[in-house]
């Protein structure tokens, strides 16, 4: 049981972090969704590793690479949000919306 | 002694095509220099007469323009020269100082020069452009005032029927290239081969009687009669209407050796001078009645042509030459004074000017063939001639010399009447009857002087033809004595001609008051046997008929393929335009608005806000979500 618990907290995670990112305004907010979301997707990828296939060291290979992605995501969305604010004091992201097509 | 002959054609020709090309520039000098280049030709030809100079120059591969002064050319050439100076002597009288005088003198030098080379040449080549350049200058001259729509037209006439008659001399250099004459000599057309020698010697009767103004052809001097009195004086005497006969004198044994041409020659001048001399005397204005008495005076010439008398042509020439001019310059200094040329109206018109009217009297005299003067002199020497060739020709040449007395005797009487009482009011009459153009100017001296030497000499002319004293002319001209007229002939002809002139000078005071009911065959001789209105409706009508078939036919056949050939370009250009603009042009812009519809579609979603993105990014996820879960 231990399994679908921890693919139901995956999907806990996952759906807070969305929830998260599309009601919230605020730039910072919305990235600590997609936080929630990408550890929603990490536990997932943990738990099908750990109890699916746990004599390969594969899944902890691509789980080391997802959360290292994550960081220099992270890094990148926080000097981004920093940039941008300096530039035009904008915090939200109704106010950004020069990418309008 | 051929620069003499090249000096005696360049003085004229180069003279009149400066003052020609001068035009009004030198109009104060033009009559000084043409007459001085006339006398200076004169001199030429008196030179040229007794040097009897040779010259020839290469013209085309292996014909020669050939030129010579022999004994029938030398006194041509005199004669012409002579009388050129004597119009031109006259000419200022004529032409007011604000003419173009430039023009009037240049083209009477190079009329005259032209027909210096024509009676000059020894071949073809020469004489057909001489013969070419008189038509054209006698065109520009008769219609000198050419503001004046008539005299156009008369010029036009004259023109196109001389040069109509011309078109045989071309057959002629034609036949005789054909004949094996490669060098176009006159004297060599008799030996052109098999048929060609006839159609040689046909083109040059047909050219030689247009010029003359013979039977089917004299209409046009008629009209002639439109130009300036110098130019009439010149025309009818010593050229243009002498051209022909003297080409017919010089080409006496080409006409001889074909066997038909002679007698044909011989016949029509005849007949031309019996039927124009009734037209003489048919007419009422005095210049028609001297144009017909041209024709006619120009017949015995070319039947002297025919029958094979030289030497009594020439001399018919020369003394209807003197005469001639004479009377014609007498006629247009009348016209030019008294602003008419109506007999009627001209009465007493000697008695007003008594020298010029002196040198009409003897002209006139002259020209009715009156004993001892020179025309009845070579008048004899022809009808001589002809009577050894056929009794009908002498019969016929006696009755034209009865006429010419009478047209000559009515000239001359409606002239000598005494001066009208009511004259101003003849004049007016005369006036309207002709539409003259008035002049104020009386007849000046310096028309006087050529008439009354040009009248002696048609007096005395006769003196080198009598049969005593002929030998020097014919020495010069090269004729035999067989042809000497007998006295009784001689006499004859006298008796005929003052018969008929008393006959006349009897009938013209009855005739005169009579009441003026015209029959049909004297309307018929007034309008010169109706020759012009048969050219017309037998030449002129059809061509002009055809000429229009045929532009019609140009214009609907021809023009019109052409026409609808483009007109069928120009639809299926249009069509394919059409095709193109809504056809390919269209689906371009329709692949071209779609794409840009397209483009506006897949700009929608883009609105620039973050929320927007990841809504649309969960509903595509859970899209693909469903469709993994529905197909699996």
């Amino acid at each position: 049981m231990t399994f679908e618990l921890v693919l139901v907290l995956a999907a806990g995670l996952f759906s807070v972090g969305l929830f998260g990112a599309l009601s919230q305004q605020s730039i910072v907010m919305i990235m600590m969704g997609i936080e929630l979301m990408i550890g929603g997707v990490i536990v997932a990828a943990a738990d099908f590793w750990h109890f699916l296939a746990p004599a390969a060291a594969d899944g902890q290979v691509v789980i080391v690479v997802a959360v290292v992605a994550m960081a220099v995501e992270m890094a990148m969305g926080f000097a981004v949000t920093t940039a941008l604010y300096r530039a035009r004091q904008v915090d939200t992201t109704d106010m950004a919306r020069e990418l309008k097509g | 002694m051929s620069a003499l002959l090249w000096a005696l054609i360049a003085l004229p020709l180069g003279a009149g095509a400066a003052l020609l090309l001068s035009g009004r520039r030198w109009n104060a000098l033009a009559p000084g220099l043409g007459l001085a280049a006339a006398a200076g030709t004169f001199g030429l030809a008196v030179a040229s007469a007794v040097f009897r100079p040779e010259a020839s120059a290469p013209l085309f591969a292996g014909v020669r323009a050939g030129l010579r002064v022999d004994g029938l050319s030398a006194v041509l050439v005199v004669a012409v020269a002579a009388v050129t100076t004597a119009v031109l002597v006259a000419s200022p009288g004529e032409l007011g100082p604000r003419e173009n005088r430039g023009r009037f003198f240049g083209l009477m030098l190079l009329f005259a020069g032209a027909m210096t080379v024509t009676v000059t040449a020894t071949t073809l080549p020469p004489l057909l452009m001489a013969w070419e350049v008189m038509g054209a200058t006698s065109w520009a001259l008769i219609g000198f005032w050419w503001h004046r729509p008539d005299r156009v037209r008369a010029a036009d006439t004259a023109f196109v029927t001389t040069r109509a008659a011309d078109l045989g001399l071309y057959l002629a250099a034609g036949a005789a290239m054909a004949g094996g004459v490669g060098s176009l000599d006159l004297t060599a057309l008799t030996g052109a081969q098999g048929g060609w020698r006839h159609v040689a010697c046909a083109g040059l009767v047909v050219a030689a009687l247009g010029k003359s103004a013979q039977l089917p052809f004299s209409f046009w001097l008629s009209h002639a009669m439109r130009g300036p009195g110098p130019v009439s004086a010149l025309l009818h005497s010593a050229t243009m209407v002498a051209a022909g006969a003297y080409l017919l004198l010089r080409l006496h044994p080409l006409l001889v050796a074909t066997g038909w041409a002679a007698p044909l020659v011989a016949w029509t001048g005849g007949v031309t001078a019996l039927a124009l001399g009734v037209v003489a005397v048919a007419q009422r204005a005095l210049k028609q009645l001297l144009a017909a008495s041209t024709s006619s005076q120009v017949g015995f010439m070319v039947l002297a042509a025919g029958v094979g008398d030289p030497s009594g042509g020439t001399l018919q020439l020369l003394a209807h030459a003197a005469a001639k001019s004479a009377l014609f310059l007498a006629a247009g200094a009348w016209l030019t004074s008294l602003g008419t040329e109506q007999l009627p109206a001209l009465r007493g018109a000697v008695r007003r000017h008594p020298l010029l009217g002196a040198g009409f009297v003897a002209g006139a005299l002259a020209l009715a063939g009156l004993p001892p003067l020179s025309l009845w002199v070579a008048k004899d020497e022809v009808l001589a001639a002809a009577r050894a060739q056929s009794p009908g020709l002498y019969a016929l040449g006696l009755a034209a010399a009865a006429v010419a007395a009478g047209y000559s005797v009515k000239a001359l009487w409606y002239v000598t009447r005494p001066l009208p009482h009511d004259h101003d009011h003849d004049h007016d009459h005369g006036q309207e009857q002709d539409g003259g153009r008035r002049g104020a100017r009386g007849p000046t001296r310096s028309v006087s002087t050529p008439v009354v030497v040009l009248a002696a000499a048609a007096v005395f002319l006769g003196v080198a033809a009598l049969p005593g004293l002929s030998g020097p002319l014919r020495g010069v001209l090269g004729g035999g004595q067989q042809h000497a007229p007998n006295p009784w002939e001689m006499a004859l002809s006298a008796a005929v001609a003052l018969a008929a002139a008393g006959a006349a000078w009897w009938w013209l005071p009855r005739s005169a008051h009579a009441p003026r009911t015209a029959s049909a065959g004297k309307r018929w001789a007034a309008d010169w046997l109706s020759m012009e209105r048969a050219a017309r409706a037998v030449l002129v009508r059809p061509a002009f008929a055809l000429a229009r078939a045929l532009a019609a036919f140009d214009d609907r056949a021809v023009d019109g393929a052409v026409h609808h050939l483009a007109r069928g370009g120009l639809t299926l250009a249009r069509g394919a335009a059409r095709a193109d603009d809504h056809g390919l042009d269209g689906a371009v812009r329709a692949v071209a608005a779609g794409c840009r519809r397209l483009g506006a579609w897949a700009r929608r979603p883009q609105t620039g806000l973050l929320h927007q993105y990841y809504a649309q990014a969960v509903v595509g996820f859970t899209l693909l979500l469903s469709i993994v879960l529905l197909v699996r």
